[in-house]
């Protein structure tokens, strides 16, 4: 917000944006958002210490070996950046600035800090700079005061730190004096540069140096244009071959005189604030632009997200679907002995013949006993089937299998730098068998004490009467099972019939389901569903683990939303004044 | 260094035999194609390699000077020197007139135009003038580098203001040739002298060119072959600078080289044209290595699942095999029931064979209640699967290339076991089910027989007065016949003959029950093992489905490995210098 009386540099950004912006990659184009990301704090540093600096930039521009150098001593006037064979010959930027210029305040590029050369050096040696940093000669000449001239290194270099000073320097840049000469000319990395300032505005002074004398700037500007690169001819100036250019040998050509003259002109004491607030106004187009660029691509990226989480989603009905089915033909048996045990020790309670018939058993069996003989006891029925066999995690684990395949194959981004793509393969991503393992088991003791609860409530609620009515079914159903079994069995088996435990079961069931019928059609109801969301929320775990796997590689939204407030900043600003104007 | 020839050809042939064969690859069928056919050229060139004609190539930034220099080193302008625009998309071939034609390069390679010229000191070369590199047309950079595989010789020409140019190191790095092979050309020296040709100069010079032979040792390049040169000043006057190493350059490029010497320098090139195409077998190699550990553990997985894997099979085929109908299928027919009299009665009104009503044949009813029911086999085929799933998730995980992710879903051969799984289980199911259960019980039948027989003795006996059985054990003939005879009907209709009747009816009944009973304790035991027969046999074709996967995979996961460990010696092979 803009606050007249507040510190000048507080409207603009409370705080950066992240400088690590981090996308998912799930756009073709998500490579640009980190350029952008990287260049957008750097540019909008350029242009906040911009808005303070009262004065104006004029950087110089080349490739190697085009004699930025001696055309930027040319135009000071001495022998300040040092010039010759050696490439690259210019280490490290250099300035040429007023002694009481404060380039140092604010400086906007930590990593390219200016250091200052006492004046009295000056002229003495020529500087060819120092690596990583900028370095200032002083002057005190009033009528440059108003100026910093900047030496860069050369754009096409071997060496990687003299681009991005290059790069960085032309930021700050309220005109750029272009150097090329006839060899260079046509060469591909410093046309790229060109076109790129050309597009954002700033003027531009297109010097051809060493040139034949037949050689004219309509030939180079046919050229450039061909390239879609539009240079107006009356900013393009020719500087002759000159076998050992000495600043005053260069002074004495027509072509740098024009130069100079014209810059010098444009640039006059008088016109700093009109420029100023060109070059802010350009500043502030050029940081818009590309902060639009930055929001619409990561829009398409939020677009991308929101399509992929969809897709997560569908895969997981998909897959839960495929569970269910997997599990209905496991379950229905599984379950129905688990109720039926419940049942039993639920109504064995009111089993009225339960306890003669322990007796009859006992007392007919002690004679046996003595002789012997053998008597078989039913199949016990809380044996090893009461402890679950780990095959039962296999419908759920072989779901996750196929529910990890599917996403890998659906949602990876088909970019493998994009960060989604390992994010998604990261081996804590998919759930293991013992996380499985852990979580199952958890839901069976859930659904266990559940089950005991659920019994626990429907024999309190059971009425006398129901009550009453189970011991007598009971007593029927045991004289019937009796009855059946003495005929089937021709009168031998009714020992057995007697003493097998085969009837007990038969009286209870009998009974149980034929009362409680409907209360345990709601219990094994809700128990499949309880069951059903116990499994359920493994997978869906997994679908929050690839969903946290995309929330990893995102922005909080409102990161985001700093670079739209940015932008509205931005546009508040470009009419709002200038300070120190 | 000079190339081993022989073990070059031994080395191309054989990635020539490993490309051409149907074996492992991680690349896809289209980049195989490619990589085989630029192994077949390359094996081609080498054994049609000639040691007559030297074809050099001059390659340079815009306006370094290329065709003053072409022309310097011909003695006569065979070009026409051209420093404005830039040819950028063709090479022009400087050819004498006596010389042969010039061999066709690759089908990518850039268009070439070919100019005579009767220029004799270079009438043994081909002068091949490539477009600038630098220049702002770059669509054809690619189209130059297939180019260069016609070229021995390659004069890197540059001058004091462009040597430091990152895209002559980016492109010097791109070229497939040999160092050896590599000239370099600081052209336009003469700039560095300006008017005087004084020390000043000189001092320029060696720094200049202390800087480039700097540069191009980083670039990889130890010992450069390094000439600086003024082809201007050459052209122009007839006497060279002391500094102008024009001569030099001529004689080391012109020289006349003897066939051997030719034919090493086009060997050395096409060794590091190789290299380059052995260099992707190191990381095929790894990517082999990866497959196959990821195939081990999936090998792994599977041999730890072996108890549940079994497990599942007996849970899930038992309840059926266990069900009544099952068990009344394997029951005998109704005319193979071993009983007679009233047991045979019970028999038939419990022991009836289920579905027999509708009178289908008897395979027909072992078809119907053999075969497994699609519940129990979709379980089955849910595990076989899991086992599909598992190994393609680990494989994406691991981000192995598709195509080998392909080749081990492949191996798998899911879909027809799928198929297969339930008509394999029913086959053992038939095939066991066609044994009766029991043997043909002669001695039960016999002694069924002997009991009703007795009875029937013992009911007559009881019915005949004692008198008339008396009479006609002393005196047999029709009279005492008769007097017995007599007797049954007396004893019959008294209530003594009712109570024999009705002992015989209980006593028939009795042991009809036992007998009765007895089949179908034995009927029950001899089911029991045919269903336990049924059940191992099936838990066998289960546990074969998991052995026949294992094996699938193994077998796979050893050709990977032998395939990596084949790629790794001859990617060694092809490194190791001579």
């Amino acid at each position: 917000m803009l606050h007249e009386n507040s510190s000048e540099r507080e409207w603009i950004l409370p705080r950066l944006p992240a400088e690590d912006i981090i996308v998912p990659g799930l756009t073709p184009r998500h490579n640009d958002i980190h350029e952008l990301a990287d260049e957008i704090p750097r540019r909008l540093r350029a242009f906040q210490y911009k808005r303070l600096s009262s004065c104006l930039w004029l950087v110089f521009l080349g490739g190697t070996g085009t004699g930025k150098s001696t055309l930027f001593n040319a135009l000071c006037g001495l022998e300040l950046s040092r010039a010759g064979v050696e490439r690259p010959k210019t280490r490290g930027a250099v300035a040429y600035a007023h002694t009481g210029a404060p380039i140092e305040h604010g400086f906007p590029f930590p990593n390219l800090p200016p250091v200052r050369r006492p004046a009295d050096t000056l002229g003495a040696t020529p500087e060819s700079g120092e690596p990583d940093k900028l370095v200032i000669l002083d002057h005190d000449r009033a009528e440059l005061a108003h100026l910093v001239l900047v030496d860069t290194p050369d754009l096409d270099s071997l060496e990687q730190e003299n681009r991005r000073a290059a790069g960085i320097l032309v930021l700050l840049a309220d005109a750029v004096v272009f150097v090329t000469s006839q060899e260079k000319y046509a060469d591909e990395v410093p046309s790229d540069f060109l076109r790129r300032i050309i597009e954002e505005e700033k003027p531009v002074y297109f010097l051809l140096n060493k040139a034949d004398p037949d050689f004219s700037t309509r030939e180079a500007m046919d050229m450039f244009s061909g390239q879609d690169i539009r240079l107006p001819e009356e900013r393009g100036w020719i500087v002759s071959r000159s076998p050992a250019p000495t600043p005053e040998t260069i002074q004495g050509q027509t072509g740098f005189r024009d130069f100079q003259d014209r810059l010098l002109e444009d640039f006059s004491p008088s016109s700093v604030q009109k420029l100023r607030r060109q070059g802010l106004e350009a500043g502030a187009k050029g940081l818009g632009m590309q902060l639009d660029r930055l929001i619409r691509l990561l829009q398409a990226e939020d677009e991308a997200a929101g399509t992929w989480m969809k897709d997560l989603e569908g895969l997981l009905q998909e897959t839960r679907e495929d569970l269910i089915q997997a599990e209905s033909e496991h379950f229905a048996a599984r379950n129905r002995t688990r109720i039926q045990r419940e049942i039993r020790r639920l109504f064995s309670r009111y089993d009225l013949l339960s306890r003669p018939r322990r007796a009859v058993r006992n007392v007919i069996l002690a004679p046996l006993r003595l002789l012997g003989l053998q008597i078989g006891k039913g199949p016990s029925e809380d044996g090893p089937r009461a402890n679950r066999p780990p095959e039962s995690l296999a419908p759920i684990l072989a779901s996750l299998d196929r529910f990890n395949r599917r996403a890998l194959e659906r949602l990876s981004p088909s970019d493998e730098e994009a960060p989604l793509y390992s994010a998604i393969r990261r081996p804590a991503v998919a759930m293991t068998r013992d996380e499985v393992e852990a979580r199952v088991t958890a839901a069976q003791e859930h659904l266990e004490s559940w089950l005991r609860e659920t019994f626990q409530e429907m024999a309190q609620g059971l009425p006398t009467a129901k009550k009453w009515s189970i011991y007598s079914t009971s007593i029927i159903w045991g004289v019937l099972v009796l009855a059946l079994e003495a005929t089937l069995g021709g009168g031998f088996t009714v020992i057995d019939a007697l003493l097998g435990s085969a009837a007990a079961p038969f009286l209870t069931k009998g009974s149980a389901e034929l009362f409680a019928y409907r209360e345990i059609q709601r219990v094994v109801r809700d128990m499949a569903e309880t069951y059903r969301k116990g499994l359920v929320s493994i997978l869906e775990e997994q679908r929050d683990r690839y969903a946290s796997a995309l929330g990893s590689v995102s922005m909080p939204p409102e990161e985001k939303e700093r670079f739209t407030e940015l932008r509205r900043l931005l546009e508040q600003h470009a009419a709002g004044p200038i300070p120190g104007s | 260094m000079k190339p081993s020839v022989p073990r070059l050809k031994q080395n191309l042939q054989r990635l020539h035999e490993v490309l051409e064969q149907d074996g492992l690859l991680s690349i896809p069928e289209a980049e195989r194609r490619n990589a085989l056919a630029a192994a077949a050229d390359l094996q081609e060139r080498l054994s049609a390699v000639e040691g007559e004609y030297l074809t050099i190539g001059l390659l340079g930034g815009t306006g370094v000077g290329k065709s003053s220099l072409m022309n310097s080193l011909a003695g006569t302008p065979i070009s026409s020197v051209s420093h404005r625009r830039p040819h950028t998309d063709h090479v022009i071939i400087y050819r004498h007139e006596d010389a042969p034609a010039v061999p066709a390069p690759p089908p990518d390679a850039m268009p070439w135009q070919e100019i005579l010229h009767r220029a004799d000191p270079v009438r043994h070369v081909l002068l091949c003038d490539l477009p600038d590199f630098d220049s702002l047309l770059t669509a054809h950079r690619d189209s130059v580098q297939a180019f260069l595989a016609n070229l021995d010789l390659l004069v890197w020409v540059t001058s004091p203001e462009k040597y430091a140019d990152r895209r002559l190191y980016e492109f010097l790095e791109q070229t497939p040739k040999a160092g050896e092979n590599f000239v370099f050309v600081l052209n336009k020296a003469d700039l560095l002298f300006g008017d005087n040709r004084g020390g000043e100069g000189h001092e320029k010079l060696s720094t200049a060119s202390k800087q480039f032979t700097g540069h191009l040792r980083d670039a990889g390049i130890p010992d450069p072959a390094l000439f600086v040169v003024s082809a201007q000043e050459a052209l122009e006057s007839d006497t060279a600078s002391s500094w102008n190493q024009l001569p030099l350059l001529r004689n080391q490029v012109f020289q006349l080289r003897n066939a051997k010497q030719v034919r090493t320098m086009k060997e050395e090139n096409l060794d590091v044209e190789a290299s380059r195409l052995f260099e992707w077998l190191h990381g095929e190699t790894r990517t082999l290595e990866r497959f196959s550990s990821a195939l081990d553990r999936s090998i792994r997985l599977l041999e730890e699942d072996r108890p549940t894997w079994e497990r599942l099979g007996r849970e899930s085929l038992s309840p059926w095999l266990e069900s009544r109908a099952v068990r009344n299928a394997l029951r005998p027919a109704r005319d193979a029931l071993p009983l007679t009299g009233p047991g045979l009665a019970l028999g038939l009104l419990f022991l009836r064979p289920a579905g027999e009503t509708g009178g289908p044949s008897e395979t027909e009813r072992i078809w119907r209640n053999l075969n497994p029911p699609d519940s129990v086999v979709s379980v089955l085929k849910r595990r076989l699967a899991w086992i599909e799933d598992r190994l393609a998730r680990g494989m994406l995980q691991e981000n192995l290339p598709p195509t080998l992710r392909e080749r081990a879903l492949a191996a798998l051969r899911q879909e027809e076991r799928f198929e297969n799984l339930g008509e394999r289980l029913f086959e053992v199911a038939s095939h066991r089910a066609s044994t009766p259960l029991l043997s043909r019980m002669t001695g039960f039948r016999m002694l069924q027989s002997l009991t009703y027989i007795l009875l029937l003795v013992l009911l007559i006996f009881a019915l005949g007065d004692g008198a008339a059985w008396r009479d006609i054990l002393q005196s047999p003939g029709w009279r005492s016949g008769l007097g017995l005879l007599s007797s049954f009907v007396q004893t019959l209709f008294s209530g003594k003959g009712v109570a024999a009747l009705g002992s015989y009816a209980l006593l028939n009944l009795f042991f009809g029950v036992r007998f009765f009973l007895s089949y179908r304790r034995r009927l029950g035991r001899a089911t029991d093992r045919a269903v336990r027969s049924f059940r191992e046999g099936m838990i066998e074709v289960w546990t074969g489905e998991l052995d026949a996967v294992v094996e699938e995979l193994t077998r796979l996961r050893n050709e990977a490995q032998a395939r990596g460990k084949e790629l790794s010696e001859l990617a060694g092979r092809a490194s190791a210098k001579p």
